[in-house]
């Protein structure tokens, strides 16, 4: 039997359907609740799948990862705050249509666009990733060493609001790496002689504590919200809320643009579904003939976030796949539970692991037909998840968290560990310091040391074929450059900020 | 001074102390031959990292504007700290208490303290919940994962 057979056949197991049709149903609640995002459902999952068959544990991993971006768009329309940051974009128009008595719709149209950019990613996944990684195949320790080096440089420079923050985050991720065996010779480095850390930093506390416990922390710091948020879609008019024929053509184009916006944001390193929802949102609201009735209401603009943020989430598997870099802190996490279950992503795992791969294809594929059909008919329910109050919901949680990061290894180390990411996770979150640089370089330094050695063990220590080398050229080209354009918006951003604040300060006066 | 400024001075301390003090301590290994390779040894990506993390945190104080009224130049600064420190505490008392207790115990302690601190809205459902979550939890790990929990040193 084909690999593409096989990995079908393996969704006909009452066992790796029902974990599907279970992580979709789980990610569609967490996404729902504000607070809980995407990143923490797959985290908290990551310590359940050690135990699980690898399909398993790929299939659950991504149906949490496909239904959180959609879940996040409820709590976006019906409270006017985001239940994933990817769906802040859907509450200029979500919201609006809510309170106008079209919330039903509103929820409709954002799952159809989720569809349908999920959909256009899985394809663009299926053509692209194979084409790269068998490019990459012909890479080196040279050309591998500069591509992880480029990708560091890439998701400081494009991951967050500020150039610095972002690469400090990426260096902070690199030397937490460097804790553990030497990858080459094996000389433990800041073990302290303790033998828990000879492994490095395990991966699931860290990831736990990051995104999970962070969150937590943040709501403690409110003294966790005790009221329950109201929210009643049984009186609206129902023909009203239907979506019309004409409306659907309406959405088409843009619901086109923003699936490429967000699948060419999802291919590179770092960015994530929150920015991809943002451009979608300003470049369907600039190519519309009438851009009035954005902001108030227009399903035009719930489609074209909607997709965009969930194109996004095929797209982040192309580099992973391919390149063994990931996408976004998901695909991060994704890629870290991959080589815990023994499988190395990279271009090689197109020749050594096809099954692995078509049972991504069809994961992603399967958990966005679920997504819609789910989706559509349960929208009632997912809405009452709305009305938890987080005193009850965060302590659970912080509890999932222990019980998590204590399961990977039985070692309370690890506790120490994810209660340490935790705090990391809280002071970068305080101070605008995105989180994901740090991830994504954590997992990609040992295979760049490991690359960086080879190359110049092979040049006795000599830079010399870095300097040389097409493709080290290439990319420290676009390195350059998109610094350089980064460092220009920061300047022309912070010049807008000056101004601004100086108007109303010289109006006053006046 | 304002947050981001306050954690590039913090960190950028530290990655100091990381490169004066810990990395060339790597040097001095004996199973390194010493520090001498021909190409980058052991210690050559902890100076890289270290560098780059002593770069960026001195750029980021710098570039940090300074505090005028808010606490913090791009977040919500020190608000509710207080609390958010009492939960850390809380759980660093969970983990430490599970190996004297036990995973079943000290998480109904946990969420009982963090109930009884926090205060809920409804006592019962609080309750309720401190029991039978961490119940359920021990249940699904024990049982279907076969995972031994901590049962603690007092049992």
């Amino acid at each position: 039997m084909d690999p593409l057979s096989l990995a079908l056949w393996g969704f006909t197991t009452p066992a790796v359907f029902l974990t599907l049709l279970g992580s979709v149903v789980i990610g569609l609640v967490i996404g729902a609740i504000p607070g809980l995002s995407v990143n923490i459902a797959v985290a908290l999952a990551v310590p359940l799948t050690i135990f699980m068959p690898t399909e398993q544990a790929l299939v659950m991993l991504i149906g949490l990862y496909g239904s959180g971006i959609f879940g996040g768009s409820i709590s976006a329309i019906l409270l006017n705050a985001p239940g994933t940051p990817a769906s802040a974009a859907t509450i200029f128009d979500g919201f609006p249509m809510a309170r106008a008595g079209l919330a039903t719709k509103a929820l409709r149209v954002s799952l159809i666009a989720s569809v349908f950019g999920s959909v256009f990613s899985i394809a663009l996944l299926v053509m692209l990733a194979p084409q790269l990684a068998d490019f990459a195949l012909r890479f080196g320790p040279v050309e591998i060493a500069s591509l992880l080096f480029f990708t560091f440089l890439i998701i400081g420079v494009l991951s967050g609001g500020s150039l610095m923050k972002g690469l400090l985050s990426a260096s902070i991720g690199m030397a937490l790496a460097t804790i553990g065996s030497d990858p080459m010779l094996g000389i433990p480095r800041f073990t302290f002689g303790s033998t828990s850390l000879m492994d490095g930093l395990t991966y699931v506390p860290l990831l736990v504590g990051l995104f999970a416990l962070a969150e937590i922390i943040e709501e403690a710091t409110k003294g966790f919200s005790k009221s329950a948020q109201k929210v009643e879609l049984a009186a609206e008019d129902r023909a009203a809320n239907r979506v019309t024929g004409k409306e659907l053509k309406s959405m088409g184009l843009p619901m086109l643009r923003a699936s490429a916006i967000g699948s060419a944001i999802g291919i590179l390193p770092g960015i994530g579904a929150t920015i991809a929802s943002f451009l979608a949102y300003a470049d369907a609201k600039r190519s519309a003939k009438d851009a009035s009735c954005f902001g108030k209401g227009d399903i035009r603009g719930v489609a074209a976030s909607e997709s965009s943020n969930n194109a996004v989430v095929g797209a982040t598997f192309i580099p992973t796949l391919a390149l063994g870099i990931p996408g976004d802190a998901v695909t991060a996490i994704l890629l870290g539970a991959l080589v815990l279950q023994g499988v190395a992503p990279g271009p090689l795992i197109f020749m050594t692991a096809p099954g692995i791969v078509y049972t991504i294809y069809v994961a992603l594929f399967l958990s966005t037909i679920l997504m819609g059909v789910i989706g559509y008919f349960a929208v009632r329910p997912l809405a009452m998840t709305l009305r938890i109050p987080k005193i009850y919901l965060m302590p659970c949680v912080a509890l999932v968290c222990v019980a998590g990061s204590y399961v990977a290894r039985n070692n309370i180390v690890d506790l120490f560990v994810m209660i340490g990411a935790g705090v990391l996770g809280f002071v970068f979150n305080r101070t605008g310091v995105p989180v994901a640089p740090l991830l994504i370089t954590f997992i990609i330094t040992p295979p760049f040391e490991e690359a960086l050695r080879q190359a110049l063990t092979r040049s006795q220590g000599s830079f010399a074929p870095f300097l040389t080398n097409p493709v080290t050229i290439g990319l420290a080209l676009v390195a350059i450059l998109l610094v350089l354009l980064s460092a220009r918006r920061e300047r022309a951003l912070a010049r807008r900020a000056r101004e601004a604040a100086d108007t109303p300060a010289s109006e006053g006066r006046a | 001074m304002n947050a981001p400024r306050l954690l590039g001075i913090v960190v950028a301390a530290l990655a100091l102390g990381y490169l004066l003090v810990l990395v060339p301590d790597l040097g001095g290994d004996p199973f390194s031959g010493g520090g001498r390779f021909y190409t980058v040894g052991p210690s050559a990506l902890p100076y890289l990292a270290g560098g780059l993390v002593l770069l960026f945190s001195v750029a980021v104080a710098l570039e940090a504007k300074p505090a005028t009224g808010d606490a913090d130049g791009s977040g919500s600064g020190s608000r509710g700290l207080g609390l958010g420190l009492l939960f850390v505490g809380l759980t660093l008392a969970y983990a430490l208490g599970m190996l004297l207790v036990g995973f079943l115990a000290a998480s109904i302690l946990f969420l009982a303290a963090v109930f009884a601190l926090y205060r809920p809205r409804s006592w019962v459902v609080a309750g309720i919940l401190a029991i039978v979550v961490p119940i359920v939890v021990d249940v699904i790990l024990r049982e279907l994962f076969l995972i031994p929990l901590p049962s603690g040193r007092l049992f």
